[in-house]
């Protein structure tokens, strides 16, 4: 299996001096492929340059769960979505609509599986610029879904991914719970691969002692 | 099986129903969803169980055996004494009610119907922060520890019940704070007396920045407690902690402990492995699992958890003294 690094949220990599190009540049020197990154948009312009003549393909987890829980508790689930449609060009939004026309009726219903995939199709056709080679769908999203038993979530991501030509990814925390209902559901949607969820690769690059890092929360609570 | 209800469907109420299916399925009967235009959303996840508008539905239609009530704040009184009154085990999300009288009042009415009770303080579920307080009398005579509570949540004004005292009971103190309050509280046990320094930069009705000095009996601690911290974008809850043989320090992430002069750091995946389900690593829901797991088990037991409602009142007391030291300016003498 290729060597898989995920990047860290924005403003962990955003702080440092020598910026994210340093810390692509380590990761290749590792033999690292593929770089998962769940997008904000904060930094988006980042990403792009950082990227530019690399040999790592960008896996784009989708959607960004976090930031929509976020969002939703300052302008609710809807307004979140809204926001996400005003971040859209005119014709992004336009193909956006286009893209929904057969999904009106679940989204009508407010099935979750077309809310995640509304999400997600917001998201990516926001990253146009950006050399996405692969779509992962968000764990907590899966999860949920292995959970309560929502199979619908995996067949309507399946689809989605083969509708826009890129190669699907399932991300899991819970690989046993995953198995289990692959049993119960006869299999997995074709098309998309399942990977468990794993550690970043950031604290083996900015590595800190455990006494320099005893030695800061005691010079804090001095503070 | 154990017949278990849901009130409330919101983020919290669907992690729990997550939680459930997991741990016993096909345990839910029945939830509960005020807002009838989010039954579609419920239903479409997978959950077999109906979805009802109000309890009253739900209690009608199933006798159920456990319940867990994760609606606002201030629903929480009435529900939690309906459900005590029918002989329900019930599980309250944090915090328990908007006041103490409330919370005193529903202690008093689970104490006199041996009812089984459990409030949400997720963070006595947390395998490092169990094992740091564990590691405590390694520290030998405590001298002092600080605490920090840290979300980024709150830059400006925001509508919402939350940010409404009369409905949430105040802001980051009574809401992301009793989390951390519960854990001192269990590890340092009572303090004599509470000084606060409460601020509201941004909230109009409600604190989002808590100082809090907790003078105990031969050594103090300070609790520092913000919505309003950038790049927090999930609650973090972290503790120092200096005895005279040595210190530590917990967090999400890692225990360090400084014992005879050398430091050493305990990972998650230092402690003994166990299946949990993980809904997200970032928030550490796994210990929403593994909170509902033991209510469940003391739920068919019929035993008291340690975070019921009789146990943790002690919590709903000490953000009662924090509100009043912060208006008076005062120390409030707890104990």
């Amino acid at each position: 299996m290729e060597l898989t690094a995920e990047l860290p949220p924005f403003f962990v990599w955003d702080a440092e001096l020598a910026g994210l190009g340093a810390y692509l540049d380590w990761l290749e020197r590792r033999g690292v492929k593929e770089l998962l990154w769940t997008p904000e948009p904060a930094g988006f312009r980042e990403v792009e340059e950082a990227m530019a003549g690399r040999g790592l393909s960008l896996t784009a987890v989708l959607p960004n769960m976090s930031l929509y829980a976020r969002d939703a508790m300052d302008a609710g689930p809807t307004g979140a979505v809204l926001k996400r449609f005003k971040a859209l060009g005119p014709l992004s939004l336009a193909e956006l609509g286009l893209r929904l026309l057969p999904r009106t009726p679940a989204l009508l219903e407010k099935r979750f599986a077309a809310g995640i995939m509304l999400l997600a199709d917001a998201e990516f056709l926001r990253l146009k610029s950006l050399p996405i080679g692969r779509v992962a769908l968000h764990n907590s999203a899966v999860d949920m879904a292995l959970a309560l038993g929502c199979r619908e979530l995996l067949t309507e991501f399946a689809d989605w991914a083969r509708a826009r030509s890129v190669e699907g990814v399932v991300l899991t925390c819970n690989a046993w719970l995953w198995d289990q209902r692959m049993k119960e559901w006869g299999g997995p949607s074709p098309g998309i691969e399942v990977r468990p969820t794993g550690p970043g690769m950031w604290s083996e690059y900015r590595p800190v002692t455990p006494e320099a890092r005893l030695a800061a929360w005691k010079k804090r609570a001095a503070s | 099986m154990i017949k278990v209800g849901i009130v409330g469907m919101g983020k919290m109420g669907l992690t729990h129903a997550a939680m459930l299916e997991v741990l016993s399925p096909g345990c839910i009967v029945g939830v509960v969803e005020a807002g009838r235009g989010n039954h579609g959303t419920i239903k479409s996840l997978g959950l077999r169980a109906p979805v009802y508008s109000d309890l009253e539905s739900l209690l009608s239609a199933h006798a159920l055996d456990a319940a867990l009530v994760c609606t606002p704040t201030f629903t929480h009184f009435s529900i939690v004494k309906t459900l005590i009154e029918r002989g329900v085990a019930v599980l309250i999300e944090k915090p328990l009610a908007e006041n103490l009288e409330k919370c005193a009042a529903l202690a008093k009415l689970a104490s006199e119907k041996k009812a089984i009770t459990a409030v949400g303080y997720s963070i006595d579920f947390d395998p490092l922060f169990t094992e740091a307080r564990r590691l405590l009398p390694a520290l030998g005579k405590i001298k002092r520890y600080t605490a920090w509570v840290e979300h980024a949540e709150v830059f400006g004004p925001k509508k919402g019940w939350l940010f409404q005292k009369e409905k949430s009971g105040g802001g980051v103190v009574i809401n992301p704070a009793p989390h951390m309050l519960f854990y001192l509280l269990e590890a340092f046990g009572a303090p004599k007396s509470v000084r606060a320094r409460l601020n509201n930069p941004y909230s109009a009705g409600v604190e989002d920045e808590a100082e809090v000095a907790l003078e105990h009996d031969g050594f103090a601690g300070t609790l520092s407690a913000s919505w309003s911290v950038p790049n927090k974008p999930v609650l973090e809850l972290s503790l120092y902690v200096e005895g005279d043989k040595g210190s530590l320090a917990v967090n999400g992430d890692e225990i360090l402990i400084e014992e005879g002069g050398k430091v050493r750091s305990i990972r998650r995946e230092d402690l003994p492995a166990e299946q949990v389900f993980e809904l997200s690593p970032q928030a550490r829901a796994a210990n929403y699992y593994r909170e509902d797991r033991d209510f469940l088990e003391h739920a068919r037991r019929r035993t008291a958890p340690r975070n019921s409602i009789e146990n943790t009142l002690k919590v709903d007391r000490l953000i009662d003294a924090i509100y009043r030291a912060g208006a008076s300016g005062q120390a409030v003498s707890w104990s």
